[in-house]
């Protein structure tokens, strides 16, 4: 058997806009990957411990709420106190530019928006996780 | 990948990154991962393993939530394996299983790991069973499994199972019928779930019925419990069916003739695929196979035709010459 890529879609906030999730979820496993969705409203707390049991390689965070920088900071947090660094964040949603230089410089690897070709963000993942540089 | 003593020495001290790391080495049967498999064979076989199976959307996940926090609240260290197919074209899934799971989620006894069957040839009910040993090992006393009831991989891991529970749902005695072989023999526990729902007598019924099919056993009467897992509703009830199994299994012996079985069973099944895996190497490697495969092909050569003659070479070439 082989090494598949594995992704936590998560959706923290507590909106309900999970198409842009779910698009992203069915166009990875269209891609091959394994892809974890946890469903709406998921603490960071959630996520980060649902990304440890089941060892993913990324984490692909979805909002459209407006919480971005907080609820991605969180997560920052949460794996660097977990000391783990081997896990790559990205994500997408309804995200301002002068925010995403924020979230890049906290360690976000990459931001999605809106119309983004699902296929640019499999290539992307492809070619970011450690996987797949293996 | 080498062996790494202290990823299981870490998951010893209950480490939760390397107990996710050790299951994906195994599921993912990398290399070596046999020896990950006998370092924690020593700590194996004090857990529990519960079956839960039954069609997609009958409400498995939601049962596994609510039994798990009824576990977790007894104080007992509690896992969940959830097995989700994979889609055969690409091998890839979505694996949605942990929606359902609320509040329990950070409980510190507690650990979910979802597993997609990936298509693969074989080898799903093979590595879940192992996934099983490893949560065994990391010293969960109680570990729920849930697969959708279809397909023999399932039911060979619900036979990896101490006790097997059977969900199912108003409105389905179709689906009952259908899961008739082998489902039915295999369930210690029925359930009909989403009992707030219509046509909840007649699905009784009929389970009812179906159930006086099964062998007579004056020691163990399977019961038949109506549930409504999104409310909480039955799954006390569902708990106390399980302990009642195991007091059963327990006084009555089956419980170490089942486990003996299981583990020979599994020894069987790994020692098939590594059978499988090394004579096809061997043969893909024959000076005519690649001639064979594509007579086979184009028509030219029957399968049976085809496998009588590479069935001769195995003999001939493969197994006379390693006999010698
Ligand atoms: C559809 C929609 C809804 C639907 C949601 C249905 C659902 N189940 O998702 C409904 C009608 C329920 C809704 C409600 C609300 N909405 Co609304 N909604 C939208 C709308 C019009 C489109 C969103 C959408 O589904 N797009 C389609 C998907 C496929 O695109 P996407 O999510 O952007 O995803 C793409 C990329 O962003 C990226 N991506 C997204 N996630 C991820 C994750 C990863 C890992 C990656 C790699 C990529 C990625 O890839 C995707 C594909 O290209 C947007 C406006 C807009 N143009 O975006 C507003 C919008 C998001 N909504 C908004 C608001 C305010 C609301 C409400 C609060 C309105 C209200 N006052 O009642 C409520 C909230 C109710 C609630 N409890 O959630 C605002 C948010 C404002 C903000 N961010 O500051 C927006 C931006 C509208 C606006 N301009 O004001 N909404
Ligand atoms: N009305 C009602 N709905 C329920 C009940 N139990 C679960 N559900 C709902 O049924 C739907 C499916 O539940 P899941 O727990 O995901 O079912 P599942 O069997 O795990 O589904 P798969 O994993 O996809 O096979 C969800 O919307 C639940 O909220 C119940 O007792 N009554
Ligand atoms: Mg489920």
């Amino acid at each position: 058997m082989s090494e598949k890529i594995k992704v936590l879609i998560a959706k923290p906030g507590l909106d309900g806009h999970d198409r842009g999730a779910k698009v992203v979820a069915r166009a990875f496993r269209d891609a091959g990957f394994e892809v974890i969705y946890t469903g709406l409203r998921q603490t960071p707390e959630q996520i980060v411990n649902a990304a440890i049991e089941e060892d993913v390689d990324a984490i692909g965070v979805s909002i459209l709420s407006g919480a971005h920088n907080h609820c991605f900071s969180e997560i920052m947090n949460l794996l660097k106190h977990n000391s783990i660094d081997d896990i790559m964040v990205f994500g997408g949603g309804i995200i301002p530019e002068d925010d995403v230089a924020y979230l890049k410089s906290i360690g976000v690897a990459e931001v999605f928006g809106p119309g983004t070709p699902t296929d640019d963000t499999v290539k992307f993942v492809k070619a970011n996780v450690r996987k797949g540089n293996e | 990948m080498s062996f790494d003593a202290s990823l299981v020495g870490r998951f010893l001290k209950g480490d939760k990154r390397a107990c996710a790391r050790i299951i994906s080495i195994i599921e993912d049967r990398r290399r070596g991962y046999e020896e990950y498999m006998e370092a924690l064979q020593p700590h194996v076989g004090s857990a529990y393993i519960v079956g839960i199976t039954g069609p997609p959307g009958v409400g498995k996940s939601t049962l596994i939530n609510r039994l798990a926090a009824e576990y977790l609240h007894a104080g007992c260290s509690t896992g969940v394996i959830a097995v989700d197919p994979s889609s055969p074209f690409t091998g890839g899934a979505v694996l949605g299983d942990r929606i359902r799971i609320g509040e329990i989620a950070l409980d510190p006894k507690f650990y979910f790991r979802s597993l997609s069957s990936r298509g693969s040839l074989g080898g799903l009910s093979e590595a879940a069973v192992d996934v099983i040993r490893v949560m065994d090992a990391f010293k969960k006393e109680i570990i729920l499994v849930e697969t959708v009831g279809t397909g023999q991989n399932e039911v060979d891991v619900m036979r990896a199972c101490d006790t097997t529970v059977v969900v199912t749902m108003p409105g389905t005695g179709d689906d009952i019928q259908a899961q008739k072989a082998g489902i039915l023999e295999i369930g210690n526990i029925f359930v009909i779930n989403k009992a707030d729902r219509d046509g909840c007598e007649r699905t009784l019924r009929e389970l009812q019925s179906m159930l006086m099919m099964n062998p007579l056993n004056d020691k163990y009467e399977t019961p038949i419990i109506l549930a409504k897992s999104n409310i909480g509703e039955g799954i006390a009830e569902i708990k106390a069916a399980v302990d009642k199994h195991r007091i059963y299994l327990e006084t009555s012996g089956w419980f170490s003739v089942n486990r003996a079985e299981r583990n020979a069973r599994a020894f069987k099944n790994i020692m098939n695929l590594k059978i499988i895996d090394e004579i096809n190497r061997r043969l893909s490697r024959a000076e005519n196979y690649e001639e064979i495969e594509s007579q086979v092909k184009n028509g030219a050569l029957s399968p049976h035709r085809a496998s009588v003659q590479l069935m001769e070479y195995i003999e001939k070439k493969i197994l006379h010459h390693s006999a010698e």
